[in-house]
């Protein structure tokens, strides 16, 4: 119980907070994700498991993780090098290209028994370990609440989600 | 083409370090994400993320 109330109050101050003004160019966007592509496909719908498809996700999204990884605060020897080379009109520019494209859809790759399970954690978490259900920052359809900056997440390849979630240090890293 | 190919080249062996190394992504690491991660097994984390990719 504790928990949810921690996960309304973040999910309610994150959507009355300030959230980056995108003043991005979506056609201007497009022409300067050729290096993009090359990982992340055609119209940010990557075609490998392992690259995260970027098409439909938040601009305020895309623009504050191409900020962290230009920083350095999020950490990939590849996309490091790649946004350090980025203006912050590059970054508001791609965002908007990615953000109006479609997501495009994958096929089913787990038994009904595997999806239930994962359904069953999306929308209700889990009681005995008190964690929270997906569905609060991400929405029913894994959608994600842009204004809040909280990233969709459905039709995302199974293989990088799973891999964001294994990397999370504290759980199996420590 | 010869380029992109080896830009996803490139970006694989990446991943494969990341992986091999437990490199971790820092900023991934927000309280939030980590009580919810926290709470799940291996295989519920495979489970969620097959249910999030077929999610319309």
């Amino acid at each position: 119980m504790k928990k949810t109330i921690i996960a309304l109050a973040y999910i309610l101050i994150a959507s009355f907070s300030s959230p980056i003004i995108a003043a991005g160019d979506a056609e201007a966007g497009q022409a300067k994700t050729a290096t993009c592509m090359g990982c992340h496909g055609l119209a940010g719908n990557s075609t490998i498991p392992t690259f995260p498809k970027l098409a439909g996700q938040g601009e305020a999204y895309l623009i504050k993780q191409l900020q962290h990884f230009k920083s350095g605060e999020r950490k990939n020897a590849m996309m490091n090098g790649v946004a350090g080379m980025l203006s912050e009109q590059d970054m508001m520019d791609i965002a908007a290209y990615y953000s109006i494209q479609t997501i495009s859809e994958n096929s089913a790759n787990a038994d009904a028994e595997t999806l239930e399970l994962g359904r069953k954690i999306y929308v209700g978490g889990k009681m005995d370990t008190q964690t929270t259900a997906c569905i609060a920052c991400h929405g029913a359809k894994g959608l994600g609440i842009p204004t809040a900056g909280f990233p969709a997440i459905s039709g995302q390849h199974a293989a990088y989600t799973s891999f964001t979630a294994k990397s999370i240090p504290s759980i199996f890293h420590k | 083409m010869q380029h992109i190919l080896a830009s996803q080249l490139k970006a694989f062996r990446q991943y494969s370090i990341n992986e091999q190394t437990g490199s971790t992504d820092v900023s991934r690491a927000n309280e939030m994400m980590v009580n919810v991660a926290k709470g799940l097994t291996t295989v519920e984390i495979e489970a969620l993320s097959q249910y999030i990719a077929g999610l319309h």
